[in-house]
This record gives structure tokens, sequence and C-alpha cells, in this order.
């Protein structure tokens, strides 16, 4: 078996990967590692040929493909070295992993630091228990776009979406755009799930109905997609009997939710947070194994890319600073909270005495103008007004000041004016 | 009793309906006229079933308000009647299930030349594919049933199976348990059964040993609480499509040709014994038709001028649970509640379930058991979805479920195995009516079968001979997920292909979907690469996987990737390319 | 009075804008500020949109190339600038904004490739 010695080796070359290993090679690692297991560089961003990226970061609305783009040319000139067709099986504790290519059998990889960027998968017609026949013609949203997109192939002609999540919403603009007709998009919530720019420019701009508080409930068809029952929901999103329609398609598209891949982070030993379904992280994103770090989708799953490649420098920086020796190794952490209106925040806790964060963090609902507060100990750390905020909108912010032994509160406070 | 007699008990107890009876001198039932419901109607045939000289029940009443569809044979036969004669066998075999193929196998032994049809694209189709894999010990069945004689004895020759065809058979065993001391009775009665029908090593124990026996017992805090357990070393776990699957191989190695996407419409009698049968790819003529069409039996029998009994599918919903859910204990354990004696005996026709595991380590929750009049309507319903997942203890979360399906149990009225010889159809053996424990009883029956079969051969004066180069043995093909980093690592260097994950969820390599492709049993679809690779039973269900299993299958088998089907014709993954692009590849 | 009502997607407030036409001069309702304004006069009187698509392509390592319009094209050029572009064929290799087609349809902008894509190695991947 073939071993190899690295300093940080990044999994999965995704938008987080990519940002990860080029970060731990500007600060200074020397032997930086990054392992994908597609044929090539990009991750997801290989299929994401929309515009509408890199407009914090590059000050400019890039398609998916010239973000990553970016990154590719820059991983290329810096001396990461780059396996590809090379998939993870196994990270331990120890930061060893094990990775297998058709060129060089299995690779035993150890590494200094491991920064996990696996970015996540889709959740299926399964696990929102649609009932009924199995047929041909039942697919998740990315599946979808990879198959449009990457492929060139169309998978039906007459869809109906299920999840107004962006991935659901692009699809269906594209959808449209490649000859397959979209007749509505049905969401279970009261709310959208995805930005409003994008219900407006995907749905709107083809009279692709959306249908609010309205779900899936069963799949028609023995060999192909005939048909789907779609009914209202009750507050509960239970199925309101009764409310029961039919509705003719060959193609159900599911964008129904992601789900961080976390089976190497577990495996690991890594701690998991229930809520986020990623890693416990801290504010160098280091999990709670020392010297493994994640980052992008698989820590948390964002919306923004410009995010995740914000997550992936972070993560690096840590990284590198953890194989110089200038990381305590099991350091004492003060838990981050989410407090009011807060649905999740990370990183999770931080370091006693680290100076700040970037911290990261989803809203429960809709506020139309709030305040964000972070107290620790009785003292007020900061204060932000913010305006329109919304679940599907990650919010990200930079806590300044040390952090000292106690607990740090973050909470959305609503202003309600007369 | 005489015909005119079941008629009027009969109308009597179910006063709803209308019926008249008539009764043959082999006993066996017709029953014709209008009932309420479906419901109403099986329960008739099953009281008629029970009743004095009733050998079998022929169900042909009709249900208000159900229409039952009817498969178009007519035009299957006309099609193949007009391809004419496309091969000549000594002996086909209807269907390639579990029974199909445990028989084909048997007797790929003999100097004959064998062809299996079956209607489906792939092997283990029907119910077959849609089981939990239990191998039963036999202590539930009913005593003096031609199942449970066979069930006991299939378990037994099991390990025989496995060993020479090279599938994972996992003797985990089986243990119920009582907390409450008068709930003891029924795994006395339970016990008693099992001595009967000759299951091997069942013993009755106390809490101490029930916990040596399951450690998760001792974990869970119930271990102490027990009054009484009853223990079945001889339950086994498999997969058993993969178990079809080596019989099916291990058959066409020595042979056996498979026919697919073949229907059998039609079957050829001439002077009183069979000559063939006509498929919807045309007429394949042979002495002896081996019948283990499961759903269909009664219609191919019926087609062979044996009208004997009815089937009529009793739908079970299955539901797999991610691989991260860890089953809580190693043995198949179950706590035998007073809730479980009333089912067990309210549905005393199905067997088992509850919360089992795969041997691959997915745990299986269900099945559940629904009457229904379409033999062909294999539809979830979020009822019976509960049902299965009720059938576990309170800890089981929708949240763990990655797939669930149905199969259709294919279920006579007389709840036995009719595995004879057709005393109408001088050459036809039925083997009809498998429903549970016919996984458990296949090679039992494969050799009941080759019984019926051989000594028919010797008894015309053509007996049949042991051919010099029969190979018993299958060997399985390399399982990358099981192995060790340096059988891995040596895997790779001899065959790179072995060096690309395919299914990152179960660990499949493009190295075994090519081996799956070579084999002497072909996988035509997606969902046949599937069976035979895992690839796409992992918790992503083929979200990853299936854009690259549907290419190496497009550029292995020399297709467009609009024509790779998911689970056969009309099933086609991709419709077609995008806009622009040139028709073809 | 030719009234078209839209959400403007300038920033996330979401403003729900009126506009029509009045005495040649069109006027918009509902805006929160001076760029809603701009974007309801440019939706109503000349909507633009990016385009972003895929073209075929020969020898590459994907069979399909992602495209991008330098600039946003008139929308109700959309359909007829996709289909020109569909016609097309292209040999790999190819840079990340190089020119697919220039000034496609009259509209000024060009289609520039989205990524750089190699030659396919061999063709076993």
């Amino acid at each position: 078996m073939k071993r190899v010695s690295v300093d940080v080796a990044v999994v999965g070359a995704g938008p987080a990967g990519l940002a990860a290993a080029l970060e731990a090679r500007r600060s200074g690692a020397k032997r930086v590692l990054l392992i994908e297991r597609d044929a090539e560089l990009g991750g997801i961003l290989q299929q994401c040929i929309h515009d509408g990226f890199g407009l914090h970061r590059f000050g400019r609305r890039m398609s998916g493909n010239q973000y990553a783009q970016a990154f590719i040319d820059e991983v290329e000139a810096s001396g990461v070295e780059v396996r590809l067709g090379t998939m993870a099986l196994e990270v331990t504790g120890a930061r060893v992993i094990y990775a297998c290519s058709k060129s060089e059998g299995m690779l035993e990889i150890e590494a200094g630091a491991v920064i996990l960027a696996m970015g996540c998968r889709e959740r299926t017609a399964n696990q929102v228990l649609i009932c009924g026949d199995r047929p041909a013609g039942v697919l998740t949203a990315g599946a979808v776009q990879r198959y449009v997109n990457m492929e060139g192939y169309l998978p039906g002609s007459r869809a109906v979406i299920l999840g107004s999540g962006d991935i659901g919403l692009i699809m269906a603009r594209r959808m449209t755009l490649e000859g397959i007709e979209v007749k509505a998009v049905y969401e279970v919530m009261p709310a959208p799930g995805g930005l409003t720019r994008n219900i407006v420019q995907c749905l709107d701009e083809f009279n692709i109905p959306l249908h609010l508080s309205t779900t899936v409930t069963r799949v028609n068809g023995r060999k192909r997609v005939e048909s789907v029952a779609v009914a209202r929901v009750d507050k509960n999103l239970k199925p309101i009997p009764g409310t029961e329609e039919t509705v003719g398609c060959d193609l159900l598209v599911l964008a129904v939710g992601l789900i961080p891949e976390n089976e190497l982070s577990r495996g690991a030993g890594v701690a998991l947070d229930p809520r986020t379904k990623g890693p416990v992280l801290d504010d160098v994103f280091m999990t709670s194994v020392p010297g493994v770090f994640a980052c992008g989708n698989v820590a948390v799953v964002f919306d923004l890319v410009d995010y995740v490649s914000q997550s992936g420098e972070i993560a690096a920086r840590g990284a590198v600073d953890f194989i110089a020796g200038g990381l305590c190794r099991q350091p004492q952490y003060v838990p981050v909270e989410a407090g009011e209106n807060v649905n999740f925040v990370v990183p999770q806790r931080l370091r006693h005495g680290c100076a700040g964060a970037r911290l990261f963090l989803r809203v429960k609902k809709p506020l139309r103008e709030a305040v964000l507060t972070c107290e620790s100990g009785g003292r007020m750390l900061m204060q932000k007004s913010l305006r329109h905020l919304a679940p599907p909108e990650m919010i990200a912010f930079d806590l300044a000041g040390r952090i000292g032994d106690a607990p740090v509160a973050v909470s959305i406070r609503e202003v309600t004016r007369e | 009793m005489e015909a005119k007699e079941i008629a009027r008990k009969l109308n009597k107890a179910f006063p709803d309906a209308a019926l008249e009876a008539e009764l043959d001198a082999r006993g066996i039932l017709t029953i014709r006229g209008e009932c309420a419901g479906w419901e109403e109607l099986v329960k008739i045939g099953r009281r008629a079933a029970k009743l004095p000289g009733v050998k079998n029940v022929v169900n042909e009443l009709s249900a208000k308000g159900v229409s039952v569809p009817r498969k178009d044979y007519a035009a299957l036969r006309a099609k193949g009647e007009a391809a004419g004669t496309i091969d000549e066998a000594d002996v086909v075999i209807v269907g390639a299930g579990i029974s199909g193929c445990g028989v084909a196998r048997e007797l790929a032994k003999y100097r004959w030349k064998i062809v299996v049809v079956e209607a489906a694209d792939d092997v283990a189709m029907g119910a077959t594919k849609a089981n939990n894999g239990n191998i039963h010990p036999g202590h539930a069945v009913k005593s003096g049933t031609l199942k449970a004689k066979l069930n006991v004895e299939g378990n037994r020759l099991y390990d025989k199976w496995a060993e020479e065809l090279d599938f994972e058979l996992q003797r985990c065993g089986a243990m119920g348990f009582v907390t409450s001391r008068p709930l003891g009775a029924a795994l006395k009665y339970s016990y008693r059964q099992a001595k009967r029908n000759g299951v091997a090593g069942v013993e009755l124990v106390d809490a101490e040993r029930a916990m040596e026996l399951e450690p998760g017992l001792a974990k869970n805090g119930l271990g102490p609480r027990i009054k009484l357990a009853l223990w079945l070393p001889s339950m086994g776990l498999v997969e058993p499509y993969q178990v079809a699957l080596a019989l099916a191989e291990n058959a066409a190695q020595n042979g056996v040709r498979f026919l697919f996407n073949a229907t059998v419409a039609g079957v050829i009698v001439e002077n009183g014994a069979v000559a063939g049968v006509v498929t919807e790819k045309g007429v394949v003529r042979a002495r002896y038709v081996v019948n283990c069409a499961g759903l269909y039996a009664d219609e191919i029998s019926a087609m062979a001028g044996d009208k004997g009994y009815t089937i009529h599918a009793r739908r079970g919903v299955i539901a797999i649970l991610d691989k991260a859910a860890q089953p809580e204990y190693r043995t198949l354990c179950e706590r035998i509640t007073f809730r479980e004696v009333r089912r067990a005996l309210e549905h005393s026709e199905t067997k088992g379930g509850g919360m089992c595991r795969t041997p691959e380590g997915n745990v299986l929750m269900g099945p559940s058991a629904l009457e229904i009049p379409d033999k062909e309507d294999l539809s979830t319903t979020p009822e019976e979805l509960q049902y299965a997942m009720g059938r576990g203890d309170d800890t089981v979360s929708y949240a763990n479920i990655i797939r669930f399906f149905a199969g259709n149990r294919p279920a006579d009225y007389k709840e036995d195995f009719i595995i004879e010889m057709s005393p109408v159809t001088d050459g036809f053996v039925n083997v009809g009516a498998i429903q549970s424990p016919g996984l458990a009883a296949a090679p039992a029956v494969a050799r009941m079968v080759e019984g019926i079969v051989t000594e028919h051969a010797a008894k015309t004066g053509r007996p049949a001979e042991i051919r010099a180069d029969w190979n018993p043995l299958r060997k399985r093909r390399p399982e990358f997920r099981h192995m060790s980093r340096a059988e891995q690592d040596a895997l790779i260097r001899e065959n790179p292909a072995y060096g690309k994950i395919v299914c990152r969820c179960e660990c499949v390599t493009e190295g075994e979907i090519l081996d799956a492709l070579r084999s002497p049993v072909p996988p035509g679809s997606v969902d046949a690469v599937k069976r035979r690779t895992r690839a796409g039973m992992g918790r992503c269900q083929g979200g990853f996987c299936q854009p690259r299993v549907l290419e190496i299958m497009a550029r292995e088998l020399g297709r467009k990737r609009t024509e790779v089907t998911l689970k056969g014709e009309g099933t086609e993954v991709l419709l077609r390319r995008n806009r622009g692009e040139e028709a073809g590849e | 009075m030719n009234e078209k009502q839209f959400v403007c997607i300038v920033c996330p407030s979401g403003c729900r804008l009126t506009v029509w036409e009045e005495n040649g001069e069109v006027k918009v309702e509902g805006n929160g500020c001076k760029r809603g304004l701009a974007h309801g006069i440019g939706e109503y009187t000349n909507p633009m949109r990016m385009l972003t698509t895929t073209v075929a392509i020969r020898g590459g390592t994907q069979p399909r190339l992602p495209v991008i319009s330098s600039g946003e094209i008139p929308k109700e050029k959309l359909s007829e600038c996709l289909a020109a572009l569909y016609g097309l064929r292209f040999d790999a290799p190819v840079k990340c904004g190089d020119v697919i087609c220039e000034n496609i349809c009259g509209t000024g902008a060009d289609v520039v490739a989205s990524r750089s894509m190699g030659r396919a190695a061999s063709k076993e991947e």
C-alpha cells in the first residue's frame, strides 16, 4: 500500500476544499494534498451553470463554473498536490486517511491536519415518505441538474417539483429553458424555501405556479411516472384529507433538503450537532477531534458560495496553526448559544481567549427589522442592526474582542415600529 | 360435504353474498356469484377451504364495486404463436423466482435441456426480492402442512446451498421472550409446534440463558425481567435476491437457458400431456413444464387445463432503515406481548417480521399484510407503512427510513404449498402458492420437484442421467467493501477498475459493476445491477451513483444512454438529449 | 395605461412595484429606493437577462460546455439566442472566457465559455 505523508490533507475539491487548499498553501503549509473523487475539480459547482455567484467575493455576478474556475486556476498554479478520481474511504482519529484510485490503488495518507470538505447529499422521496408506486421518473433536483447540465440529457418532459428551496427554483427555470414543461412547484411550508430573487426569476418569469402549504403524497405509474397526488397540509404539515388532487406528469423532481455528508466524519469519531447535522466546530472550524477541521456544506448547509469559501479559509488557517503547534490541542471551550429567533449558529463553541470569530447563523422566521446581539457574562459584545432577514438567507458576521469564559448568547431581537 | 351443502353454509355465514358452489372428484371447490367486497371474498374462500372434503378452492366470486384487472393473454399468445417455435427442451420452468431458480439449479445436474422462462427482465422480480430474507426455523408453521415439512427440511439444507453457491447466510438465531408469566403459554405452544415440526435445537430457556444467547438483553435492561424465552438457533438471514441469483448463475453455468421478458400466455397440451409453453417471444416445446409462476401460478395451471386453485395477492410493505440505525440485538429477538399474540392469531397466515436485519446490516421493519384484488398493485400506502413501522418498539424513528416498498405474496385459500404433478395434465408440475416460508423451504422444494420429475421420467422409460460435468459450485464476485485495506490494494493493482468507487454509500466499485455485467445471468437494467452489486441501495438511493451506473451500462452493453432502463422496458431513465444535440451518441 | 407588476430583486426587501406609462412617461410606484425605481423602469421598457446554458463540445472531458453571456441581453431575444447556440459545435480545449459567439443575435453581448475544459485524455473516463 502506498504511503504518503502531508502537512494538510483536504477531502473534497468543491468550493470549500478549493479555498481551504489554496489558503493552506498561502499560509505556509509545504505539502498540501487535495483529494477529489470526481474526474475534475469544482465539486457541485461543476453543474451550477447559472449566475448569481461571487457577488460578495468578486463583486461580479458569475456562474458557478466561473467561480470555481477562479479557484481552480489558482490551485493549479499554487503547488497544491491534486489527486483526482480518488475517493476517501476512511478518516481515522489519528489523522490517517485511506483513499483509493484506479492509478494508485489504496493510499494511506498521514496528515498533520485534515480538512473535511465533502459537501452534502440530497434528501430522497423515501425520506419524505412519499407513497405509491416506484416508477422511473423520480429524481432529486441535483441529479436532474447533473444529467441536464453536465451529461446533456433530459429525464422527463412534464415535471412537477416538490420543494421551493433555491435548487428547486433554479431547476424550474433550467428545465423550462431546455424544453421540459414545469407544471408547478409545491412547497410543504407556508413560506418559500429559497430567495425571493429566485422565486421571481425562476417561477414568476415563466408563469410556473407555486403552491405553498401543499405537498406531494403519492406517485402513480407502474413503469414511468404518470401523475402525482398533491394535498394541502395543516399547520403540523400533515396532509388534510379531502384536499388531494391528481397532477399529470412524467417527472417528479425532489428538492426537499440537503444533508451534510458526514459518514467519514462519524468514522473519525467527530461529534456532530443534531441541528446542523454537521460537526461541532470551534472558532477555527476545528472539530472535536484535534487536527480535524471541517468547512463548507459538510459543516452546515450554506446558501452563498462566498461564505463557503470563507469557511474553507478559516479552517485552513486553523489547520496550519495546528501543525505549527500554535493551537492548543485540548482547548477550554465556551459554548455559543442560539438565542431568540436564532435557529443555529456555527461555530458552536469558541476557545477561551480567542480574539474573535466569524459566525454564521440562520433565523427561525422572516423578520423585517431586527437587532443582532452577542452577549457574554453580562457584557454586550456587539450589536448590529439588520433588515429583511429570512431563514433561506444565512447571516455572517464578525465577533471581535477577546472571548472570556462565559457562554456567548447570540440573539436576533425583532424591532417593531408603530 | 356436498357442494349444495357447502354453498348453503357459506351463504348463511356471509349473508351479503349470493354464491353457488361446485365440487369435483378431486375435491376442488369452485365458488361463483357475488359478495360484498374484496375482504369478504377472501374470507369466503378461506372459510370454504377449511370445510371437510375440500382439497382447494377456485374462487370466481366477484366483489361489489371491485374490478379485478386481467392480463390480456390472448394478444401475447397470438404474438408468441406467430413467432413459432424458438426452442425445444426437456424441461421448461415458468418463473425465475426462488422456487424456479432452485428447481433449475437442481435439475441442471441432469443431462437435460432446461429453459427457464420469466415474464420480468430479471430473476427474483416477484415476492422473492420483496421479503425480509428470513430463513425461518419452522416453528410458526402449522403442523402437518406441506410447508411445515419443507420449511424445516429447507432450513437444514441451506448450509449446503450457501457453501456450494457462495452466498451469505448468517445463522443469527431467533428468540421470543415474555416478561409476563401467563404469556409463557404462547411460547410453550410455539415450542410444542416446533418439536412436532422437527425444528432442530429449539429450547425453552430462562432469563440467564437468554441473556447469554443475546447480550443485547442485558444491555437494555429487559433481560432480568424475562420469565421465559424460546430460543431457535436455526433462524438464518440471507439477501433473498442474492440467493436466487446464485442459484440462477450456477444453473446457467451448467447449461440452463434463461429467457427474460417472456410472459407465458399459453400451455400446450397434447393428448392429456404437456408439450410446451407459448411465451410472448415464441413457443418452447418441452416434455415437462414446472410451474413456479408465483402470483400467476394459478393462471398458468388453468392454461394447462388444471384449474385447481386461485391465487389472491396479499401485499406486504417493508421499510429499510439507514445502516447507522444499529439493531439492538445480534439475534432476531422479539418481546412477545399480548398485542403480538393477538396479531399472530389474527394473521396466522403471515410469518415473522417485526424488526429484522439483513446480512449487510440494515434493519428491516415490517411486513404488513393487506388483501388486494390487483396482483400487480405494488404501491405503498401510509397506513401500511405505519403498520410496518409499528412492529418495532417506540425507538424506531421514521427519520431512519431510507427506502420502503411493497411486495405481493402469492397466497391460495388453503394457505399451504401446492407441489405435485398435475393429475389432469401429465408432465405439468405445479409449484404453487409459495408464499412464506417459501424462501426457507426453497432447497427442500427444489429437491421435492426434482424427485417428482425424475421419478416420472424413470417410470415413463426415459430416466434422467446425471451429467458428468455438472459443477455444483459457484463463486461469488469480489466484494470490495468487505475486504481489508491490503486486500483492496491488491485487488486494484490487479484490476484498476476496482479503484473507482461508483456507489459511495455502499462502497461499490466499477470493477464490481463490470463483473456483474459479465455474469452468466447478466443484468439488463439499473435495478438489476443494484440487486447484484448494492450500487444504489444506500442512504442516497442512487442520487450519486445512478448517472455513473447508467454511463457504465451504456458503454458496456453498447446501448445509447436513453435506452438504459430502471427496471425493464418503458422505464428509461433518460428520455432524450438536450436541445441542439444530434440524435444518437 | 399599460400597467405591470414586478417584485423588485435588487435587494432582499422585495418591494412590490407597479409600473405604467402615462403621457409618454414611465411611472413607478412601490419602490423603496432609487435602485428600485431604475429596476422598475428597466423591467417595463427593456427587461434584460443573463444568458446561461450549455453547448455541445467535442473531444472535451465532458460532453457539455457551460457558457454565459458577457452581459445582460434583452429578455425577448433569449429564445433566439439559445436557438442560435444550440446549432453550434466546438472542439476542446477551451479556456474560461473564450468567446464562443461574438455579439450574439446583435445584442452587443458575447457568449463566453464559463469554464476551462481540456481534451479528454483517453476514452476510458
